[in-house]
């Protein structure tokens, strides 16, 4: 079976950052005539990206997205894990209210390929909280960051299967959260008890070996339900979960493993939920241009993730490699 | 009960939801938009010259009730205009609430807001439709009605932009189409090298911004004309008007108004402020498109390879109609290619021989003739229709084109056709 999902678009399509260099180099995820086709065929529900393009063909914001902004806190997880909260400016701040939000940050000193990319965990106005785990140079030397570091922002592709989570309200959905993706998936707990959604949270303590969203996600509204370390990654655990409810979204935050897990889960089950994942593509520039985040989809096709917005079930292969069926659709009969 | 799924809710693909439900399918009537009729809803002629003779022959073949609605909705009948005989003008504010309901007690499930954005295929099969929201409509036959104006990238590129068109694509989003979606490639029309698409022939005036003498003629007569003064005269706009049978010098000498409810002006466009300086037109203001002083939407640029039971070459089984299945002019063009769309579905879905409608009748020669023209590799630098330009030539020469209904009607029926789109088929 092949599915054709017309549903693909560019994050960054109609934002300020829009048109960006993909636009001159004829690599357009949005756009096919800015990809060097004939005719428009594009399934864009949103300001024409041909037409920015002819009218403003230098975004405002395509190379400015960097800010020297204050660490105003800190608090530690544990020895392998902190928090940071930066103060940034009201408009940056503003556009991270989006679920899937990360930046880009750097100690001030360090050189230009410092840059990391970490998931917006809580958003104030004109502040951020993140959460950073440290597996390697670019997380240890944020460790002690000194006053200041360099934020490059906003980056909008952090999650997969956005639109579903965007458009639920009063609905009922399922946060599956391990390790240090616990940061997103409160970013996006809070974004959909806004909306009037009911939320259950599913919480594992991961590799970073402890649980720090619990408490807030509570304090929120959210039914939260702590899991311990178990040899089948949590499959028991979620699959149980997701029998029992009835969930319209379900969103799975964790490693590639996990996602394939749910994806499975879901289709076994038959659950016509959204799917929602984190994009766990290694992301470096995230201006679709190192093509670090190259990953091929289940139809085969390569696609750029920190620009590619995608419907979860083509990137988890549900329906082709599982020999799954329509997971996320509803039929209607 | 087969399931026909109809993406496209303009002429073609309300009329093929019709006939499908009336060869007996259970019929679900996708459309992006808020109403259905698409463009229909800014135009209005119909019966004139050979659109007469296709009109009476789908009464004839018993697909006649888009017609009637049509005919019921008709501000005048029978009213001449430059190169243009014998024509109707339906209210185009009357007759998208009496289409829709009778597709409504035909049994057609119609969903409005509903933009088919995705399409599955099963083992060579199109299985089923994926709106924008995620939403899956399987069904065993489908027909794209999607029609060839926008995106929004076409106007740009071979129009003046977005003029905002009754398609509204920034907010309804822009018509996405099965064809291509399934990996068929599409055809555009090629008004010159590299150029392509053909803009749409008019636009349409609030009657409240006239001056009430010009609309007191518009009453009476159906048809106001005003000489243009020379500067006004762009005669060189007439080669990118879609509409050919209007690409007349009059047409560019003259601005011919026509009364369909709105006030459809007979030109692709024409600045609001040169518009003004005619008397009687001093508080002009468009209303279709809103930015009629630019320019109007584009469209051929998604023309479907088919045959001549309209079924979509490369797939099993999705049919097209409309402009979707030639460079196709006019709401008449939509419902008989619509009509024979819907009802083949249901044919193929039943496991039956799908119907070709032979050259003995104009809408059969109209549907054949276009695809010997692309043979010859003509077809994509002309327009169709049978109301005008090369087509209502043809049918004149041919000897196809005649207003006798009675004839019409004994041509059908020597072929054994009679009412053949109206019997249910299971």
């Amino acid at each position: 079976m092949t599915l054709f999902y017309g549903n693909d678009y560019c994050v960054d399509a109609g934002t300020n950052q829009c048109p960006c260099h993909l636009a001159e180099t004829g690599e357009c995820p949005s756009c096919s005539i800015l990809r060097g086709e004939e005719v428009c065929r594009c399934g864009w529900a949103g300001e024409c990206v041909y037409q920015r393009y002819l009218l403003r063909p230098l975004s405002p914001g395509r190379d400015n997205r960097l800010q020297l902004v204050r660490v105003s806190g800190y608090e530690n997880i544990n020895e392998r894990a902190y928090l940071l909260r930066l103060t940034i400016s009201d408009e940056l701040s503003h556009e991270l209210r989006r679920p899937g939000s990360y930046v880009f940050i750097k100690p001030v000193s360090a050189p230009e390929f410092f840059f990391t990319p970490i998931s917006v965990m809580e958003v104030e106005n004109g502040a951020i909280w993140l959460a950073v785990e440290m597996v390697g140079p670019k997380t240890r030397v944020l460790r002690y960051p000194g006053r200041e570091v360099l934020v490059k922002g906003p980056y909008r592709n952090g999650l997969m299967g956005l639109r579903a989570a965007e458009s639920l309200t009063y609905g009922q959905a399922l946060l599956l959260a391990k390790g240090i993706a616990q940061a997103p998936a409160l970013h996006l707990g809070q974004y959909l008890l806004r909306r009037g959604n009911d939320v259950t949270a599913l919480l594992w303590p991961g590799t970073v070996g402890a649980v720090f969203i619990a408490n807030r996600l509570r304090e929120l509204g959210a039914a939260v339900r702590l899991l311990e370390k178990s040899p089948d990654h949590g499959a028991r655990e979620m699959a149980a979960e997701i029998a029992a409810g009835s969930y319209d979204l379900v969103a799975s935050f964790g490693p590639d493993r996990q996602h394939q897990t749910v994806a499975d889960i879901l289709s076994r089950l038959d659950r016509r939920a959204a799917y929602v994942t984190t994009n766990n593509a290694v992301l470096t520039c995230g201006e679709g241009i190192c093509g670090s985040c190259l990953v091929p989809a289940a139809s085969g096709r390569k696609v750029r993730t920190c620009k590619h917005q995608l419907d979860a079930r083509e990137l988890w292969g549900a329906g082709e490699r599982l020999g799954l069926s329509e997971i996320g659709l509803q039929l209607r009969d | 009960m087969v399931r026909v799924i109809v993406v496209g809710g303009g002429w073609a693909g309300a009329s093929a939801a019709l006939a499908a439900a009336r060869a007996g399918a259970e019929v679900v009537l996708l459309e992006k938009t808020d109403q259905l009729l698409g463009a229909g809803l800014v135009g209005g002629i119909f019966r004139n010259n050979g659109r007469f003779t296709a009109a009476e022959e789908a009464i004839a073949l018993g697909g006649g009730e888009p017609f009637f609605i049509m005919d019921s909705a008709a501000r005048h009948k029978d009213i001449s205009f430059p190169g243009h005989r014998h024509a109707s003008l339906y209210d185009v504010t009357r007759v998208e609430p009496l289409m829709r309901t009778l597709l409504q007690e035909a049994g057609v499930e119609v969903l409005l807001q509903t933009r088919v954005t995705g399409v599955r295929v099963k083992e060579g099969l199109v299985s089923g439709v994926i709106s924008e929201e995620g939403y899956l409509f399987t069904g065993q036959a489908f027909v794209d009605c999607t029609g060839t104006s926008g995106p929004m990238g076409n106007c740009l590129r071979y129009g003046h932009g977005c003029v905002m068109c009754i398609q509204r694509c920034p907010a309804f989003g822009p018509r996405v189409s099965l064809v291509d979606r399934v990996g068929v490639k599409e055809m555009a029309a090629e008004k010159r090298e590299g150029f392509y698409g053909a803009m749409s022939g008019s636009g349409e005036l609030s009657r409240e911004s006239l001056d009430p003498a010009v609309l007191e003629h518009l009453d009476q007569d159906g048809i106001y004309e005003v000489s243009l003064p020379p500067r006004l005269v762009k005669g060189n706009k007439l080669a990118a008007k879609a509409c050919q049978q209007y690409a007349l010098p009059d047409y560019a000498e003259k601005l011919i108004l026509l009364d369909t409810g709105h006030v459809k002006v007979m030109t692709p466009f024409l600045p609001l402020e040169e518009l003004r300086t005619l008397p009687g037109f001093e508080r002009a203001r468009y209303i279709d498109p809103y930015a009629g002083t630019r320019g109007n939407s584009v469209r051929f640029t998604a023309i479907a390879p088919r045959d001549n039971s309209l079924l979509v070459r490369g797939t099993a089984n999705l049919f097209c109609a409309g402009e979707k299945a030639g460079v196709f002019v006019g709401h008449t063009e939509a419902v008989v290619t619509g009509l024979l769309a819907g009802h083949n579905a249901v044919r193929w879905a039943l496991g039956l021989k799908l119907l070709e409608l032979p050259r003995e009748t104009a809408i059969g020669d109209f549907i054949a003739h276009f695809n010997d023209e692309l043979e010859r590799g003509e077809a994509l630098k002309k327009s169709y229709t049978f109301s005008g330009s090369v087509y209502f030539a043809r049918m004149q020469a041919m000897g196809l084109y005649t207003t006798d209904r009675e004839a019409i009607a004994r041509r059908i029926a020597a072929l054994g056709l009679t009412g053949i789109l109206s019997q249910r088929l299971n």
